[in-house]
């Protein structure tokens, strides 16, 4: 809808002048005949509207029939077309007034055609049509039982394992997968050598390769063991929690800025990021997770620390990129409660519920009622609260808890700070006073320069500060003789008068500027020294005068003969008390204007040097918060996904395809989100921890079970191993929703250790390798190539890093052209990735070239590409050419045998030793120039950009 | 069984691969990167060249912020007339402008053959009016700047979809082996920035190679294309990485990962070679140069800009945006801000056009310029004009499109669209239909569903068609 209702009407006018009569004013058939309706209204319909709203019609256009009687009294997606005997309440006339919508949309018929319609439903929409005549559809309504059968809408169970189908099977993943393999016919792939497995294993657990150190203990010892030893080493390290977050991050469309067309600085995401490393790697059950993702800011908590994690998860629901200067904003909130629904369905469900907000899901057993029930719960919640500038919105924030001694130090702060801007408005005030003479030497009768008569050339100035009126004005001393400037003034009583006059002195005016005053005793003339004033600020007295009431006052200001600026501003007369008590305040009160002023200066220092001081503010999340509760309501559908368009009222409530239990909530504690946070992790959901389990797997088998792992619905695709998949999330729910049982339990399987080998005849039998006969070959993520690259040069800084945007102002990036967001790439700087800031629209062409996630939508499966672009940035890029220089003198400088240094390259980059072949390839290459820092920079360089780095054989 | 010969450099081919063991033996199912096939029926999109294509390509004048179309296409005598009076009629929600009609300086007058209508803010446009098609009853979703040019470029006023041109590589692939076929000249980091020239959720090839940013040229390269040291130097860089991924190839036996990503590294290499000269402006004539306005600062970057999409366009590359940067949005200031714009874009794109047509590229070009929205008829401040999306002009030029042409009109004071009305979804569909796509079949299945780059909307506007 682009038109408000006035303007619609006012554009009504507008077409009827450009369209012209269609119709004869004036019909001649009552409004309740046949006639009327054969003559004016069925040519209309069939014209106008039945190319879309007819059986024959390519697309019926909202599910609304025109061609028969039923059809109008039935309607379509917004209810019926007409109400006979109410033109008013008629969907059909205010669509065709371009109010409710715009029909037709070709054009708008002419008034005298609307008017029709109006007078034919007031007179009870006669239609002679056969009210049988076509058979009428209604919307097609979604069996839901039907939608149930649907394997992932069925409850989770537990199938009995096969027994030992295969000679290494040791627990459920392996007899499941060796029985399919089996049955396929396909004799898997033995184990993959020990150094492949490690560096899999590495990568996969931490997201950084195996050091050195670790891969020569490893091949001293390549048992089951020592193997066991190694995945719990790993699960219990720092950078799992680190590699494991990142994952989430992906799904929660992390980032550190806004992005979209106001790039705001999201100054307090990195405290999710933050959450995410801690509950990963203290292994919070992950149906807490998803609680606090979804209602942490509803949760009770029994202690700071727990209430401060569960206010920094729900930043989950705020993270996604906005369109923050949509001016509409009842629209702009149906689209972040869209995005919130959408990222809540598919993080969570694997169900693409954004299609529902339009029509029922085309694909999925996703009624739009089931939609609105969840809208109403987001809307319900307040994630966008004010502005940061005008119609650009800002988001919601929550103080977090903080210590007794941070509260204390706050509050004796804020306390000192309140005393002391107190003692500064008292001082300001005694500045006024004292300053009050300048109100005092505004007495008597001031004619400003604005009201004189000007006689040549004037330039307006306000640049010195002390001027009365808005300014002041100055020959621009040239055109000597040809300016002056006349200033009238009516005196209201006989007498004499002191004339001054204002101008601001300085050291470029004239010494010499020739006044002329007339006065009752005739003309006189004086000259004034503009160089300086003789009353403090701004004046200087021309004398004495004597002034009639009868004859105007008249003093002039010219440039005849000066040299140097003549200025003028204003001209004064004052009686003589005006002078006395003037005079009293111009020279009694400087002294206590200085003091004052002294005084002021004094306290402001006190309060920067207090505010130097300052403790920490108290810290905020980035959290959403319910609406109060008398704005806490249901949601209507919004037909078409209108803002405008508005249906029925949906009680808050969840998919009813999900379970056949209660989908709606009986009586919500707010605006539903705790119920649905409850909802979500019911151990009978039957798609949470099946979807959750299955990204698992994919993080470290290559592919989902099911591979569409953001789609479980109808157009995803159908797991591979639905009985494993089952068996895992039955045991992830009893568990207690544990992750690092359930990953050790898959890289302690054979199926994860197996060789990725080619092999042409089982490839044949499953090219894709569903049934997992070898492992996946598998890309290496941005952030492990660029933190294998640092770790090869010996550079990787493990600690991590915080307030990443602390420096950044409201906006990262103003929409100018004078951007300097740019500059945040902070590729260089040898942490972790995931504690470097995340911008959205400057994402580090690196990490982008080699498919980091776009933190604009949520990316399940990141793609792999291979673009030249990625190879450039590998081979050209000045900042990995550095990594590659010191990796280089490090491997130079670490022994004096070539064969050492060799063999440390190899280990430190690509994690294997040097076999036959790697050898002679080196030999050939550094042919009698085996200390060239250049042949290695170079060797190195090529190792960083080959396949084998980057990928996971 | 390893032979080396290396006489400095690696030679390319035939390092330790027997002749039994070629990769060309090796070869899977070719991955070309940027594919110079269309899109087929197999990789999701239901072909595409259903329509006979009138254009190979398009050149986008993007002018970022919005340009005044009562002040250069859309001639209001009313305007004129009752300036400083009050609009007759209600100003849509959420404006800043008060209602007090603004004629702009600029003379309007009658141009060339047709009579077309243009101002004297663009007199080198004006000049060759009979070659301009103008659509004068465009409107567009967004009062701000961020949804409009959204839509303009993405036909998504919110949420994260597709750039046009991505959609135009993902259907057409490049006409050139070694260049991308999408190609965004001087792309403002504001407003969305890189999403506004994105894949999103298509193959990421087909996200526009970013030329310069912010309406500048900059140096005028690919990034990445040249590194630091010696070109011997990367060129052996290049061919040892190739010789590991190969003995990679081999240890791993079939794999389509490496595989694509020796082509991948193949087709850097040779835009190395390719790329330096296409993109050398520097190659052109001084005549050429100084018709683009080269030599002088004000037309300097728009000029070389509009010069090398003319050199890109000739190599193959099918969509090319050329960013004024966001310079056009005069909420003050409308005779300063827009003569200034003006000035630094009229006179290379007049060249472009001149250019094109000596050429022989005129006729399968199309080139469309326009901003992500107009600007009100009203007052907004002394001198300035807010946004209009309510109804705005766009002018399409190339052989596809009727020449001396004006389509549309908005109403008398030029602030709606109101005859034959064109939505930017139409444009876009009128866009692909002259490459020969039909917009309704251009599909990509993304999270569950078939998206669209004009989503369930968009009209094929025949009318404008030569």
């Amino acid at each position: 809808m682009f038109f408000s209702t006035a303007a619609a009407r006012i554009l009504r006018v507008l077409c009827v002048a450009t369209v012209g009569l269609a119709s004869s004013a004036v019909a001649k058939e009552p409004a309740d005949s046949v006639e009327f309706f054969e003559n004016r209204i069925r040519p209309v319909l069939v014209e106008h509207c039945f190319k879309c709203h007819s059986v024959d019609a390519a697309e019926i256009g909202g599910s609304l029939l025109l061609d028969s009687s039923d059809g109008m009294f039935i309607g379509g997606d917004s209810g019926p077309a007409i109400t006979p005997g109410d033109a008013e309440a008629s969907i059909l006339v205010s669509a065709i007034r371009y109010e409710s919508s715009e029909m037709p949309p070709e054009g708008k018929l002419p008034d005298e055609v609307v008017d029709d319609f109006a007078r034919w439903i007031a007179a009870g929409a006669v239609d002679p049509r056969k009210s049988t005549e076509p058979t009428v559809r209604g919307p097609n309504a979604i069996d839901l039982d039907e939608g149930r059968k649907f394997w992932a809408f069925r409850p989770l169970r537990l199938s009995e394992a096969p027994t030992d189908p295969l000679v290494a099977s040791r627990g459920i993943i392996d007899q499941f997968i060796g029985q399919a393999l089996v049955d396929a016919d396909i004799s898997p792939n033995s184990q993959s050598d020990a150094l492949k497995r490690l560096r899999r294993l590495a990568f996969d657990l931490t997201g950084l390769p195996p050091s050195v150190e670790l891969q020569n203990d490893w091949l001293a010892d390549p048992s089951p063991s020592h193997w066991i030893q190694i995945v719990d080493g790993m699960l219990a390290s720092p950078a799992f929690g680190e590699h494991w977050a990142r994952h989430w991050m992906d799904i929660a469309r992390y980032a550190d800025s806004n992005g979209s067309d106001f790039n705001a600085t999201f100054h307090e995401a990195w405290r999710y990021r933050d959450y995410l490393v801690r509950s990963f790697a203290a292994d919070r059950p992950f149906d807490e997770m998803i609680r606090q993702q979804i209602a942490g800011d509803l949760m009770t908590a029994e202690s700071d620390a727990e209430r401060h994690d569960n206010l920094v998860a729900s930043t989950f629901l705020m993270l996604g990129t906005k369109m923050l200067s949509e001016r509409d904003k009842p629209k702009l909130e149906l689209d972040v409660v869209d995005e919130q629904i959408d990222t809540i369905g598919r993080a969570f469900m694997g169900l693409t519920l954004g299609c529902a907000r339009c029509h029922d899901h085309k694909f999925d057993p996703v009624p739009t009622e089931d939609y609105y029930a969840l809208a109403g719960i987001f809307k319900s919640t307040v994630s966008l609260e004010g502005e940061s500038q005008e119609y650009v919105s800002t988001w919601q924030g929550t103080p977090l808890p903080t210590s007794n001694e941070h509260r204390d130090a706050i509050a004796k702060y804020e306390a000192e700070k309140e005393s002391l801007d107190k003692a500064i408005k008292s001082a300001e005030a005694d500045v006024k006073q004292a300053s009050a003479t300048n109100e005092a030497q505004h007495r008597g009768i001031i004619v400003d320069d604005s009201a004189a008569e000007k006689t040549g050339v004037w330039k307006d100035s306000n640049y010195i500060k002390q001027f009365i009126g808005t300014g002041y004005v100055h020959d621009d001393n040239s055109m000597k003789g040809e300016a002056s400037i006349r200033f009238v003034a009516a005196i209201p009583d006989d007498g004499e008068y002191e004339v001054r006059i204002a101008y601001s002195p300085g050291a470029s005016r004239s010494a010499a500027v020739p006044i002329t005053i007339e006065t009752a005793d005739g003309e006189e003339n004086v000259t004034i020294d503009e160089r300086r004033v003789s009353i403090a600020p701004m004046w200087g007295s021309l004398g004495k005068f004597r002034f009639m009431k009868s004859s105007p006052a008249v003093v002039t200001i010219s440039n005849v003969g000066t040299t140097g600026y003549v200025i003028a501003d204003a001209v004064q007369f004052l009686s003589r008390e005006e002078t006395n008590s003037s005079e009293n305040v111009a020279t009694g009160d400087p002294t206590a204007l200085a003091k004052a002023k002294a005084r002021v200066e004094s306290l402001r220092n006190d309060l920067k040097s207090l505010q130097s001081s300052a403790p920490e503010p108290v810290p905020v999340a980035m959290a959403p918060a319910d609406r109060p509760s008398h704005e806490i309501a249901d949601s209507v559908v919004h037909i078409r996904g209108d803002i405008r368009n508005l249906g029925k009222s949906v009680p808050r409530g969840f998919l009813r395809v999900c379970g056949g239990g209660q989908a709606t909530i009986e009586n919500p504690r707010g605006s539903g989100r705790l119920e649905l946070a409850d909802w979500l992790t019911d151990p009978d959901h039957p798609l949470v921890a099946r979807v959750f389990v299955n990204r698992v797997w994919m993080h470290l088998m290559g592919e989902g079970i099911v591979r569409t792992v953001d789609n479980f619905g109808s157009r995803g695709e159908l797991p591979s191993h639905p009985e494993l998949l089952d068996a895992l999330s039955v045991e992830f729910i009893r568990s207690g929703w544990h992750i690092k049982p359930l990953i050790r339990q898959i890289v302690c399987s054979t199926a994860y250790q197996r060789s990725s080998q080619y092999d042409a005849q089982k490839i044949a039998i499953d090219p894709e390798n569903r049934l997992w006969w070898r492992m996946h070959r598998r890309r290496l993520t941005a952030e492990s190539i660029r933190e294998s690259m640092l770790s090869s040069a010996g550079i990787l800084d493990h600690s991590p890093a915080f307030d990443l945007m602390a420096g950044q102002k409201v906006l990262v990036s103003g929409n100018d052209n004078n951007s300097t967001a740019d500059q945040i790439d902070a590729i260089g700087v040898p942490r972790r990735s995931i504690y470097l800031p995340l911008v959205r629209g400057y994402l580090s062409p690196m990490m982008t070239a080699l498919d980091a996630a776009d933190p604009d939508l949520l990316v399940g499966h990141r793609p792999t590409t291979n673009v030249p672009g990625q190879a450039l940035v590998l081979i050209n890029s000045p900042i990995v050419a550095e990594w590659a220089r010191i990796t280089s003198q490090r491997v130079v400088t670490s022994s004096t045998d070539f064969e050492d240094q060799i063999k440390l390259a190899y280990q430190s980059c690509l994690h294997r030793l040097p076999n036959t072949d790697d050898r002679e390839i080196a030999d050939a290459f550094f042919a009698g120039d085996r200390s060239s820092p250049d042949r290695w920079h170079q060797w190195i360089a090529a190792m960083f950009a080959s396949t084998e780095f980057r990928l996971l054989d | 069984m390893t032979s080396l010969n290396f006489d400095g450099h690696f030679s390319r081919r035939g390092f330790g691969l027997t002749s039994s063991m070629t990769l060309g033996s090796l070869a899977v199912s070719g991955f070309t990167p940027w594919s110079t096939a269309p899109a087929s029926e197999s990789n999701g999109s239901p072909a595409t060249l259903r329509v006979p294509p009138r254009a190979k390509r398009v050149i986008f004048l993007f002018m970022h912020g919005g340009p005044s179309h009562v002040d250069t296409f859309d001639y209001k005598p009313l305007l004129a007339r009752d300036d400083g009076k009050p609009l007759p009629f209600a100003l849509p929600p959420n404006l800043n402008a008060s209602p007090t009609l603004l004629n702009g300086p600029w003379n309007f007058s009658q141009r060339g053959q047709s009579g077309l209508w243009v101002s004297d803010l663009l007199p080198h446009m004006a000049e060759r009016a009979d070659s301009l098609c103008v659509i004068r009853s465009m409107h567009t979703k967004g009062q701000s700047h961020g949804q409009a040019v959204g839509m303009v470029n993405t036909g998504s006023d919110n949420l994260v979809r597709p750039s046009v041109g991505a959609w135009v590589s993902y259907a057409l692939g490049s006409g050139h082996p070694d260049l991308p076929a999408h190609v965004a000249i001087g792309p403002a980091t504001a407003h969305g920035g890189p999403r506004n020239y994105g894949a999103a959720f298509l193959p990421a090839m087909h996200q526009a190679t970013a030329i310069g940013s912010n309406g500048n040229f900059g140096k005028g390269i690919i990034p990445y294309l040249d590194g630091i040291g010696e070109s011997a130097s990367i060129q052996e860089r290049f061919d040892l990485v190739r010789v590991f991924n190969e003995r990679h190839l081999i240890r791993a036996g079939l794999d389509n990962e490496i595989q694509g990503a020796i082509d991948a590294v193949d087709l850097a290499s040779r835009m190395r070679s390719a790329a330096p000269e296409v993109f050398d402006v520097e190659r052109e004539t001084q005549a050429t140069r100084t018709a683009y306005g080269i030599h002088e600062k004000a037309t300097r970057s728009f000029g070389e800009s509009c010069l090398l999409a003319r050199r890109l366009a000739e190599s193959g590359v099918r969509f090319i945006t050329i960013s004024s940067g966001q310079v056009w949005d005069q909420h003050g200031n409308l005779i300063e801000g827009h003569g200034k714009n003006a000035l630094a874009t009229d006179r290379p794109i007049a060249a472009l056009m001149d250019d094109l047509k000596q050429r022989g590229m005129w006729d399968d070009t199309l080139i469309v310029w326009g901003g992500e929205f107009g600007r009100t008829p009203v007052v907004q401040g002394k001198n300035g004009r807010d946004h209009n999306p309510q109804g705005f002009t766009m002018v399409l030029a190339g052989g596809a499109v009727k020449g001396g042409f004006a389509y549309g009109e908005t109403d008398d004071y030029g602030y709606y669209a109101l005859r034959d009305r064109v939505h930017m979804h139409d444009l876009h569909a009128t866009m692909l239909h002259i490459l020969g796509i039909d917009h309704e079949r251009l599909t990509y299945p993304y999270a569950g569903r078939d998206f669209r780059l004009t989503d369930v909307h968009g009209r094929v506007v025949q009318e404008v068609l030569s």
